[in-house]
């Protein structure tokens, strides 16, 4: 019986220790795009209708490469990603790359990391990851950009 | 599903296969890998560096050196965190407000109605990040004495003394009297 009693103690004890530390719990936007992501993968670098952007570090913590794929109107008809981090990051990412297609360079362009912070109802300190997003797709569009002047030149 | 074991052997990876150059600030320029991993079976390690991070100009990361930048980021955060209790300790229109700075994170809770402010060392960039709840996020580099966002040039001190200022109206506010600011 006293066994019966202690075991019980115990097990509450514990139980109360793990519901007293706090949960942040991720908003099922960014579960969702975790869960069934978006547009994984890659695209042919070396083509010229291809722009690669390649942001972040590994020691961060985040890593994004976020390819788009133009057609000869300035229409992005296809986007890939792949991005090391964490949920926040592949969310922002998975969402980026969902937003740009369909979009002209110009409209991508003006995507802003405010856009996709509200949408997934990012926590202050995953606003950063949002911002990353923001980055790579602007990197995307400068590699593009600097590949078509290639080709014109040449 | 990315476990813990398969991002820090892929990281491992990364970083001893390249390791980024610096180059000027300016937005989105290419940098040049030392080693270049050139086609491979392995297509995990095929990867081109080619980075359009915000990297620090090479006079700053000459003078910055890693204990330099831990000392003047605990001291930057330390100055803010005291301040930041100090500030809403006093403000009675607040309420909800909380505080907290622990393992180089400050997070400073204005309520409901403000929004809540997370001042971070990032100590990998030789950093300060913020997140504001109305200019969103940034990143300061430790330059000529003060913390400042190469975008626009603005220091992290005056950013926070025009938000805060405009948040906080019952007392004066004055955060270009702590150190680092100027």
């Amino acid at each position: 019986m006293s066994l019966i009693r202690r075991s019980s103690r115990l097990l509450t004890a514990q139980l109360r220790r793990v519901q007293s530390v706090p949960v942040a719990m991720y908003h099922e936007n960014v579960v969702e795009h975790y869960e069934n992501p978006r547009n994984v993968g890659s695209l042919d670098k070396k083509d010229v209708s291809v722009g690669t952007g390649l942001v972040g570090a590994p020691a961060c913590g985040d890593v994004m490469k976020l390819q788009i794929k133009v057609d000869e109107n300035g229409k992005i008809i296809d986007a890939k990603f792949k991005t090391f981090g964490c949920g926040s990051a592949i969310a922002s990412s998975s969402l980026a790359t969902e937003w740009v297609k369909g979009k002209s360079i110009d409209e991508a362009g003006k995507l802003k990391n405010t856009d996709i912070a509200k949408e997934l109802r990012l926590p202050p300190v995953k606003l950063h990851c949002s911002m990353l997003a923001e980055d790579a797709i602007k990197a995307a569009l400068a590699d593009y950009k600097v590949k078509q002047q290639k080709k014109e030149s040449n | 599903m990315i476990t813990a074991r398969t991002f820090l052997r892929v990281a491992h990876v990364l970083r001893r296969n390249y390791k980024c150059t610096l180059a000027t600030t300016t937005l989105y320029r290419r940098i040049t890998p030392l080693a270049t991993v050139t086609a491979s079976n392995n297509k995990s390690t095929a990867i081109k560096c080619r980075s359009y991070s915000q990297q620090k100009t090479e006079e700053s990361t000459a003078e910055l050196d890693s204990a330099t930048y831990d000392r003047v980021c605990a001291e930057t955060l330390d100055a803010l965190s005291d301040y930041f209790d100090e500030l809403v300790e006093n403000a009675n229109d607040l309420s909800g407000t909380d505080v907290a700075y622990g393992d180089g994170v400050l997070t400073v809770n204005l309520g409901q109605a403000h929004g809540t402010y997370v001042i971070n060392r990032q100590t990998p960039n030789k950093q300060i990040w913020l997140s504001s709840p109305s200019s969103g996020p940034k990143r300061f580099d430790y330059v000529a004495g003060k913390w400042i966002y190469k975008h626009s040039g603005e220091s992290l001190h005056q950013l926070l003394q025009l938000e805060i200022g405009q948040i906080i109206k019952m007392q004066p506010v004055d955060f270009m009297r702590l150190p680092y600011c100027s």
